[in-house]
């Protein structure tokens, strides 16, 4: 069975091309446009990636999802990658067990296809 | 209208003439001496009232009224000399500072005649007994005003000497005195109208002219801070705008580059070799136009004051290293080689991480932007008296020399920079100037056209090297 990716971006743009990209890969992939809704589907369906937007309806939106999904029992361990437009690239480490921001990696949007998929296999392994 | 866009300032219409506007002390001038001669008109108009009052009501009836009269007479022929003067010194087309030294020069002739006039008539109406002489003090705050503080103490010295002066020769008997009033036990009726009259139009006038000075100071001062809350407001409007737009403008671009690069990943076989390059080209011009939007965001948060929050040591040198790292491909891919040089003990700056990185990013980008392929970019860092040195050194295509005193300005773009490549916005290095300034530190450059380009950034050293850490990126 392929591997699972749930896609939380308000931007129904983003979410296809991410889509595209993804699938071309093999992998299933769900998506929503919100946090609410992106915690209920992750919660519901268990995937094995999520990718998800800092700035949705708040600020930090993304990040306050990333904190309510390391707190879900069986989501504990679903590595987070986080995107957003922050226009500089930063020299940060990511971990997913970092208080604040507790993730495993982030990518730049607009996201370039093949880092997408070298970072999404890294993280879920190959499908 | 949104209300950012309704500036307060723009609405406004001012009536006064360009000229005005442009030159206010020119304006100012003219209208204190047009002022000054009105004055004199009614000074004539009072004497040739008071003569007559004072000799038939007030019985002063020593008043020597034919030199008198023969002077007021004087008074306003010259004074018809001096509006037509006036008016010739308006026409004419001065620069300020010619302007200025001609009403200079005018005011003083005037100034200087008017005490000589009011000496002579106080000595035909009583001399030493004639209390209009506290009308010295008009010319001394006239000159003041008009003339220099050193030229105003020069009047109330000439003010003081003529009074000396003409008291000295009656007291000696080296001119004749012509008294009002009789020396006697007590003084005439006429006598004490006349002193009341004059000290008291004295202190009236005197409260008169300096009230309509400090009234024209407080109406300028408020005109001067509605002036800089105008521009204020203009610019917080401006950036705001920016912000704003930039934040709208990004969304859109960042979804199209989106869509574009998924579709080249999935379709790139089935459209052929030209469709596949012009969805690769569409790509690329997304992605300049997306950087033309971060800057002018970034340019908008260093002018509101809102960019750097952070101060926090940062290790410059890791900092460097792992910029660097993101350039390599690009630099392999076009044939330039990348050296580093780094001295042992760590750089540690004070400042915001993010804002750091953009100015390292800046300026390597734009080293290895303007190098043909086989050049060299060398980005090394050396300690000099508590300050950190950073150099990026090129082998590119250099700045012409002309060009060289405005490259750090809003979207300039050397003419040599434009030809050679097509991507730049001109924004890159008034950002990284602004990072530099913010941080305390001075950006220079040297270069020689098509021999390279060295760019030095001097910070200082953060008083305690703590431990440099790095700052989550804040979504924007």
């Amino acid at each position: 069975m392929s591997k699972r990716v749930l896609i939380v971006d308000d931007d129904p743009d983003i979410v296809e091309a991410e889509k595209l990209i993804l699938e071309s890969r093999g992998y299933h992939v769900d998506s929503a446009t919100d946090g609410e809704s992106g915690l209920a589907k992750a919660m519901d369906s268990k995937p094995d990636l999520i990718i998800l937007d800092v700035m949705m309806t708040t600020m930090d939106e993304g990040i306050r999802v990333a904190q309510q999904l390391r707190r879900q029992p069986g989501l504990k361990h679903v590595p987070i990658i986080i995107t957003t437009a922050i226009g500089q690239v930063t020299s940060l480490k990511f971990s997913p067990d970092d208080e604040i921001l507790p993730v495993d990696a982030f990518v730049e949007k607009p996201v370039k296809p093949a880092h997408l998929i070298s970072v999404a296999e890294a993280l879920m392994g190959g499908n | 209208m949104p209300d950012y866009l309704q500036g307060g300032a723009m609405s406004q219409t001012d009536e006064r003439a360009p000229s005005e506007l442009l030159n206010p002390r020119k304006a100012e001038l003219t209208e204190r001496v047009e002022w000054f001669i009105v004055l004199r008109w009614m000074a004539v108009a009072g004497i040739l009232v008071a003569v007559p009052a004072g000799k038939y009501i007030l019985k002063l009836e020593n008043i020597a009224e034919v030199e008198i009269l023969l002077l007021a007479t004087f008074l306003l022929l010259l004074n018809c000399g001096y509006a037509l003067a006036a008016r010739s010194i308006h026409r004419r087309e001065m620069d300020g500072e010619a302007h200025d030294r001609a009403i200079g020069l005018f005011v003083s002739i005037q100034i200087v005649l008017d005490l000589l006039i009011l000496t002579a008539l106080l000595h035909f109406s009583g001399g030493i007994q004639n209390p209009f002489s506290f009308y010295y003090v008009f010319h001394v705050v006239l000159a003041s005003i008009l003339l220099s503080r050193r030229s105003a103490f020069v009047v109330a010295g000439l003010g003081t000497s003529l009074y000396s002066i003409m008291l000295l020769l009656e007291h000696f008997g080296l001119v004749s005195l012509r008294p009002i009033e009789p020396v006697a036990d007590s003084y005439s009726t006429g006598y004490v109208a006349v002193s009341i009259l004059a000290i008291g139009s004295t202190l009236f006038f005197g409260v008169y002219m300096a009230t309509s000075i400090t009234a024209r100071l407080q109406k300028k001062e408020a005109e001067l801070a509605k002036a800089l809350r105008d521009v204020r407001d203009l610019e917080a409007n401006k950036s705001r705008f920016l912000m704003l737009v930039s934040h709208e403008m990004k969304s859109p671009i960042v979804a199209v580059r989106s869509i574009l690069d998924a579709l080249y990943l999935t379709s790139k076989d089935c459209l052929g070799q030209r469709g596949a390059q012009m969805l690769r080209r569409a790509s690329e011009r997304a992605d300049s136009l997306l950087t033309l939007t971060k800057d002018l965001l970034t340019l908008a948060r260093q002018q509101t004051g809102t960019a750097d929050a952070v101060a926090m040591p940062v290790d410059m040198l890791n900092l460097t290293r792992s910029c660097l790292q993101l350039f390599r491909t690009q630099a392999e891919q076009r044939g330039i080689s990348l050296r580093e040089d780094y001295p042992k003990a760590p750089v540690t700056v004070t400042g915001d991480p993010n804002s750091l990185n953009m100015l390292i990013d800046n300026l390597v980008s734009n080293a290895i932007r303007y190098t043909p392929a086989g050049g060299q970019v060398s980005v090394g860092w050396r300690v000099e008296e508590r300050r950190g040195v950073l150099s990026v050194v090129d082998t590119g295509i250099g700045i012409p020399e002309a060009e060289m005193p405005i490259i750090f300005q809003d979207f300039f773009r050397a003419q040599n920079a434009k030809k050679f490549t097509a991507s730049g916005t001109g924004l890159g290095l008034a950002i990284a100037k602004n990072i530099v300034e913010r941080a305390g530190g001075a950006i220079n450059v040297s270069s020689v056209e098509g021999k390279g380009t060295t760019f030095t950034v001097t910070l200082p050293i953060a008083a305690t090297p703590g431990k440099a850490t790095q700052e989550p990126p804040q979504g924007d």
